[in-house]
This record gives C-alpha cells, sequence and structure tokens, in this order.
C-alpha cells in the first residue's frame, strides 16, 4: 500500500463516517472541505474499501435501505461511479457552505458547481439491478436532507447563519442584549436559495439524483429538481425484474397515491421522442395502478 | 251579476274575499257546490284517487243545504289554503257536475275559471240571514243548511263495487272466519306453514233476540301461498279481506269507490271491515292477535260455540293443554351436545380435561351449578364420557338422552311453551322439570379450568433500530484562507 493509497484510504473512511453514514441513518453530516473534480477521479480509480468504525454501520445500514426492496443477504463494495457520486454530493453541498465564499471568492461556488459537473460526466449508469440498487441504498435520503439556519436577533438587529452554530458574539449577554434565535430547517432543493448560480446548482442535483434510477423513481412527485424519465430510469423499467423493484420502491415512496399519474405524465413527455420507450412508462404505470388496487384490497 | 277581478285590481266587494301573491281572488275558504249526493261521491272518488285529505280534512265540512225554492244541493266546505289546492278541487268539481266557490263565511264568489283568470267580484251584496249566499255568473242563491253529513259514515254507507281486478291474494291480508271454520283455518295454516296471527273477534249480537255475541276467528297473514288462493277464494264462512289502509280492510273482489288510504277518517287501533254485499263489519280496537304456531293445539278442540281461548276484546277457547312429559324414546341416542356432569364426579372432570383435545377443549362452554357441571359442546360431548348426556332439541332446550318429549311438538312450539325464555338454555330432567341456566354463565372450558402459573420476570434486550428516523441534517465547518485549496478539474 502505497502513500497515495493511505490518503485515498483515510479520505474515504471520512467521507463515509461525515458524509455517507448520516446520509443513510440520518443525523449530523459534516461534508469534507471540497474535493474537486480530479481527487475524486483519483479515487475513483481506485475505489477504497471503508474498513474503518463506520464500515460495518454503513454496510448494515445500507443492507436494511435495500431489504425494504428486495431479500438480499450482503451489500456489494462501493465501485468507482459510487465514489463519485459521493464525491458530487459532498462538493454540492460545500457549494452552499457560508465558508466557500470569504471576501474574493464570490465565484468559487460556481466553480463548485462546474467541478460536480465534470465529477458527473463520468459517472455511467448503473448496469445491472444490483448496482442500482447500491446506488439507491447511498441516496435513498437524500432528498431528506436539510440544513438548519438560525437567526439570531437581539435589541437592535439581527443576522441568520446557515448551516452553522451561530457565532458567541451574536449569542453573548442573552439577557442584556435580549437576544432570540429562531431555527428553520431548509431542504435540500432550496439550499442555494436566490443565489445566481442556483439554476445550475439544482441542475447537477437533478443529475445526482437521476444517477440512481430507483431514488429517482421513489420521488417521483418531487417539486425540485422536477422529475424527468432518464436514459437510466428507462432502463431500470426495460427488465421484469426492475420494474418490480421499481414499484416496489415506489409503493414504499410518499408519492404512491399519485405515482400511476405522475408516471403517465412523464410518458407523455417520454413520447414525443420515442414512442416504445413511453409505452414502456404507460405500462408500468398501469402495473403501479394494479399493485395499489390489490393493496388496497388486501388491506380491506 | 259578478265582474271579473282585474290584473292590479286591489279592492273586493264580497266580504273575506281578497287577492292572493298571485292576484287570484281568493277567500279563506273553499266551497265546492253538488247537485246530489251521488254526485259528491263521484267527486270524492276523482279527488282521492289521485290525492289525499289530510290537508283539507281539519276544516272540511259537508252539508245538505235548501235553497229558498226547496231544492236540496250538497256543499261541501274546507279551507281553502291556496290557489294551487282551490284550482285542483275547482277542477275536480266541474268534473264531478258541480261549481267551485270561495268565501270566508257566508258570502262565496265563484272561483276563477278561464274565463276570469283572476277570479270573481259580485257587482252587489245580497242582504240576507241566510246560512250561505253564492254568487254565480249565472244565478245568485242564498241557503239554509238541513243538515250535517259525516264523512266516516258517509264512506260507510257506500257499498264497495265487484273489481275481477282484485282477485290476486298475494301480500297482507285479513281473513275472517265463522266459529266453525276459525280453528280448522288455523290447523291448516300451521301444517301449511302459512305465517300467520289469530285471535278471536267479538261483536254485539245483531237483535236483542240473541243472547250471544257474534264470534269469528280473525287471522292476519303475512303472505297467503298461492297454491291457496283458490281455496281461500271460494270457501264458504270465510272471507279475505285485504287491507287498504291503516285500520280499513276492503273484502277481496271489491273496490270501495273512494280511495280509503287518502281520507284519515278511520281509526287506527281499530279495524273496519268494508263487506261487498253486507255492512262494514268495525272492531273498536283490533284484538291481541296470537301466533297461530302458539294455538296449534286448537285444532284438536272440538268445534264449540263457547270456545275460549285468549283473544283480547273477544270471546274465549277450551282448555285443551296437556302437560308436557318424558318417556323413553326408541330412536337412537343422537345429537348429544351436553351433560351434566354430578358434582361427586368434578374430580374426575379436573383429570379429564389433560386428555382432552385442544379443539374439544376450546369449543366447549361449562356452567357450575349447585347441582353439578353442564358441559355443552354444539358439535358433540361425546369427548367427556360423564355424568348424564343430553340431547338438543332446540339451541336452547336440552333434553335427556334416551328420552322423547311427548306430546311430540315442534321444537320452536316448545321453546313458545316455556315462555321463549331470553337469556335462558333450559334442560330437561327426566322427571319433566326443567330447569334454566343462564347463557351467560357457560364460559369456554379452556378459561375454567385453567389454573394460575406463577412466572418471574424476565427483562428483554431493547434492540436499536438501524435506520433511525432522524433527518440527515448538513452542518458546515470553517474552510479555512483558501477553501478550494487541492479542489481542481481533472
Amino acid at each position: 500500500m502505497s502513500v497515495a493509497d493511505v490518503h485515498v484510504q483515510q479520505f474515504a473512511e471520512d467521507l463515509a463516517e461525515r458524509l455517507l453514514l448520516p446520509l443513510v441513518v440520518g443525523g449530523r453530516l459534516e461534508p469534507l472541505p471540497p474535493i474537486g473534480e480530479a481527487r475524486a477521479v483519483v479515487i475513483s480509480e481506485m475505489p477504497p474499501n471503508v474498513v474503518g468504525e463506520s464500515g460495518p454501520g454503513l454496510e448494515r445500514a445500507r443492507l436494511a435501505v435495500i431489504r425494504r426492496l428486495c431479500p438480499v443477504d450482503d451489500v456489494m463494495d462501493f465501485d468507482s461511479c459510487e465514489w463519485l457520486i459521493a464525491c458530487a454530493v459532498n462538493d454540492l453541498l460545500q457549494a452552499t457552505s457560508p465558508f466557500l465564499v470569504g471576501t474574493f471568492g464570490k465565484n468559487r461556488p460556481r466553480r463548485m458547481v462546474e467541478m460536480v459537473e465534470g465529477t458527473l460526466d463520468r459517472v455511467t449508469e448503473p448496469k445491472t439491478l444490483a448496482r442500482a440498487l447500491m446506488r439507491h441504498s447511498l441516496l435513498s435520503r437524500l432528498l431528506e436532507l436539510v440544513r438548519v439556519d438560525t437567526e439570531v436577533s437581539w435589541w437592535v438587529g439581527s443576522e441568520t447563519v446557515r448551516g452553522i452554530e451561530p457565532p458567541a458574539r451574536l449569542v453573548s449577554w442573552p439577557s442584556l442584549r435580549r437576544v432570540r434565535t429562531e431555527q428553520t430547517k431548509v431542504g435540500l432543493a432550496e439550499m442555494p436559495g436566490e443565489q445566481p448560480w442556483a439554476d445550475v446548482w439544482i441542475r447537477a442535483l437533478a443529475r445526482v439524483v437521476a444517477a440512481s434510477p430507483l431514488t429517482d423513481l421513489q420521488s417521483l412527485g418531487r417539486r425540485s429538481p422536477p422529475f424527468s424519465m432518464t436514459g437510466s430510469t428507462l432502463g431500470l423499467l426495460q427488465t421484469h425484474a426492475g420494474r418490480a423493484v421499481a414499484a416496489r420502491a415506489i409503493e414504499r415512496g410518499r408519492f404512491r397515491g399519485r405515482a400511476p399519474e405522475l408516471l403517465r405524465q412523464a410518458a407523455e413527455a417520454v413520447a414525443r421522442v420515442d414512442d416504445d420507450a413511453a409505452g414502456v412508462v404507460l405500462r408500468f404505470a398501469d402495473q403501479v395502478e394494479e399493485r395499489s388496487r390489490q393493496m388496497e384490497e388486501l388491506s380491506a | 251579476m259578478l265582474e271579473r277581478v282585474a290584473l292590479h285590481q286591489t279592492r273586493l266587494r264580497v266580504p273575506g274575499v281578497g287577492l292572493d301573491a298571485r292576484g287570484v281572488a281568493l277567500g279563506a275558504r273553499g266551497l265546492v257546490l253538488l247537485p246530489s249526493l251521488d254526485r259528491l261521491v263521484a267527486f270524492l272518488a276523482i279527488y282521492t284517487a289521485d290525492h289525499g285529505l289530510d290537508g283539507v280534512i281539519g276544516g272540511l265540512k259537508i252539508e245538505v243545504v235548501r235553497s229558498k225554492l226547496g231544492t236540496r244541493e250538497i256543499a261541501l266546505s274546507f279551507d281553502a289554503g291556496s290557489s294551487d289546492r282551490l284550482d285542483r278541487i275547482g277542477e275536480v268539481a266541474r268534473l264531478a257536475g258541480g261549481f267551485s266557490f270561495t268565501g270566508t263565511t257566508r258570502h262565496f264568489v265563484q272561483y276563477r275559471d278561464a274565463a276570469a283568470p283572476f277570479g270573481y267580484d259580485a257587482s252587489e251584496i245580497a242582504a240576507t240571514d241566510a246560512a250561505l249566499a253564492l254568487y254565480h255568473a249565472t244565478f245568485t242563491q242564498t241557503y239554509d243548511v238541513e243538515k250535517q253529513v259525516d264523512l266516516k259514515a258517509l264512506l260507510l254507507r257506500m257499498s264497495p263495487n265487484p273489481d275481477p281486478g282484485t282477485e290476486a291474494l298475494d301480500g297482507p291480508l285479513w281473513i275472517l272466519a265463522e266459529p266453525g271454520l276459525g280453528p280448522s283455518v288455523l290447523s291448516y295454516f300451521v301444517r301449511s306453514g302459512v305465517r300467520a296471527s289469530a285471535a278471536v273477534a267479538e261483536w254485539p249480537p245483531a237483535t236483542s233476540f240473541d243472547d250471544a255475541p257474534v264470534r269469528r276467528w280473525l287471522f292476519e297473514v303475512e303472505d297467503l301461498p298461492r297454491r291457496t288462493w283458490p281455496l281461500f277464494a271460494s270457501l264458504p264462512g270465510v272471507t279475505v279481506y285485504r287491507p287498504v289502509a291503516r285500520g280499513v280492510a276492503v273484502e277481496q273482489g271489491y273496490r270501495h269507490p273512494v280511495s280509503l288510504r287518502a281520507c284519515p277518517v278511520f281509526d287506527e287501533a281499530g279495524l273496519l271491515f268494508m263487506r261487498g254485499t253486507a255492512p262494514p263489519l268495525e272492531l273498536g280496537r283490533v284484538p291481541v292477535l296470537g301466533d297461530v304456531r302458539s294455538l296449534a293445539r286448537v285444532a284438536l278442540a272440538d268445534e264449540g260455540s263457547s270456545a275460549a281461548l285468549v283473544a283480547p276484546g273477544g270471546g274465549a277457547a277450551p282448555e285443551i293443554r296437556v302437560p308436557l312429559r318424558l318417556l323413553p324414546g326408541r330412536a337412537p341416542p343422537s345429537a348429544v351436545a351436553a351433560t351434566l356432569v354430578p358434582k361427586h364426579e368434578l374430580g374426575l372432570l379436573r383429570r379429564l380435561v389433560y386428555a382432552l383435545g385442544a379443539d374439544a377443549v376450546r369449543t366447549t362452554r361449562f356452567a357450575v351449578t349447585e347441582i353439578g357441571a353442564f358441559l355443552i359442546r354444539d358439535r358433540g360431548i361425546e369427548a367427556v364420557p360423564l355424568g348424564h348426556f343430553y340431547r338438543r332439541v332446540h339451541p336452547a332446550v336440552y333434553v335427556p338422552s334416551g328420552l322423547e318429549l311427548v306430546p311430540s311438538v315442534d321444537s320452536d312450539v316448545l321453546f313458545s311453551a316455556l315462555g321463549s325464555p331470553s337469556g335462558k338454555i333450559v334442560f330437561f330432567r327426566p322427571d319433566s322439570n326443567a330447569l334454566a341456566v343462564d347463557e351467560a354463565a357457560f364460559v369456554p372450558l379452556e378459561n375454567a379450568i385453567l389454573d394460575a402459573t406463577a412466572w418471574a420476570p424476565l427483562d428483554a434486550t431493547a434492540i436499536e433500530p438501524l435506520l433511525t428516523t432522524e433527518t440527515p441534517t448538513a452542518w458546515f465547518s470553517p474552510l479555512g484562507l483558501r477553501p478550494l485549496k487541492g479542489a481542481d478539474k481533472a
């Protein structure tokens, strides 16, 4: 094991502990400093295994996510694409960090998003249903991610801090200065706010979600980024097993009631390009509707 | 002379007549003048065919009135209500050959027709003390009231007309049978499984020379089987009546000229039989009716004029009841569904429950009394070879196995004869006495046999959920002076 290997391994352990594990099981998530496209490529070329303290926990948690959809006994190791996706998620979050801009770094978030786009260009569609399940086990809760913004107000003013604890200078002498704090949870898609680079950030987020077709289908009723059929999603629906797992993912998601209607709307968009693919989506919508009806009959 | 009421006219000369919301001349009451009683009958027949008298019955008066010329006519007056109602009555009156008027007390003016859409007003009011002053376009006449006619009495005087269209005997029916035929009809109903109730009804003697009241058997039949229709339609001494309204029934094959359903003048607690060729029969109140199955034994009695069965409001039927007895039966034991385990065998029962199958333990019910424990199992109690076995003859009646009840009556009749005790299960003893055990006292055997077992607490280790419901929350750390250090494009 070379020195570079050691650094990659350590980096992977840190990424798993601070980003991936909280992303799967919930809790406090602290992204690593910006990784960048070049370092992501190095990691993906020699994909490490997570063997540290967070390794077994992450493995069990991913297995639990997958077992909601199909019975498996083991999870596969991270492949290069999954490491690229993990790095992309890290950098997407860091693009919204209040510490990134600084005094002269107004353009840094846009550069970060460009690097994320470059990283995602190297992510291919999942080749097998097993790989699609592995990606879903990482990103199934991505769209649940929130950031806590805290508004601190005192007797002559107020200030809002995003994603960090309020500095001591703002909350000191609370009774004398009549300090009040109010926390607000901001969803992932709202994190860029009204920034000029918000649209490219949302586009990059959409690509991250689309990289995991099961996650994409499970959240097909989300407001932002809006759902649309992609090559990986259509590829998943082309196989019998893929449709079965996708139908289960939708049943266990928040949008199972509206899923047939949303899928038919997506099929209309696909039909402008490819009638056969639209037919696949429509048949899948019928399948989801039929399963939903059967489930209701069983529960009744 | 009458004048037509004009549109937007505000004042009228006839006292008690005003203009309603539509501008039609209308008084508080309406009046229909009919030339004779048969026209009145026609009027009532036509009106009640489609409308009830419920709205007008309160103020309805039928009077025979006499004019100064000595002619008698019929005046039917009622609360006008609205011009809609009076329009309808006016149309019927025209059809029946009468005239319609409106007014309030004494002066009535012709009600509106096609020639005067807003009605009429009299140009001159007659100065008269007569009870009625009618102003019509063709006459003005005063009348004195000669007598009142009661609607109910009038309806009773009308003879029903033969109507071949009502030959079918379907639906609920009343049947009146002469005393000699009543028990036979009752027996026939029981044998044929006809759901019916029976009573003995009484009427006062027709003349003072008769010393006994007139008695007839009264049957209320829910639905007469079709095969019996010819019998009851042609059997002398038996008359079938079809209920046409609450408290009124018309003889089968006849139809009353007036729709009696529309005439709320009959006492709902009583019963009036409109006979086709004879005066109506009226019962002040419906006698208490008993299920014919409960009276089945009457069929065994000799017919007698002083029959003394219970019939409230009626006479009495002869006493023919016999006590129930239990005699050894020749049939092999069957349907053994209960056992009485005497007190001294309860110890054996406790040992036996260890050998009982799970199904037997679960489906056997158990009640403890001072003479022992009763065990009931619908699917058979053979699994418990203890005590005195009982055979189920009714869901709530058990008879000792090997014995039969005499007389051999239907189980439902037997249960009725026992008073249909609710929530009780009756067990006959071999000496023909019966014991009733509260049904609520029977508990599943599995609940009764198990003694409490001591247990020791044992704590389980809590399993932490793998996927917590905590929301993933992003927190950022300071990035230093060069946040993008090392982050480059490839």
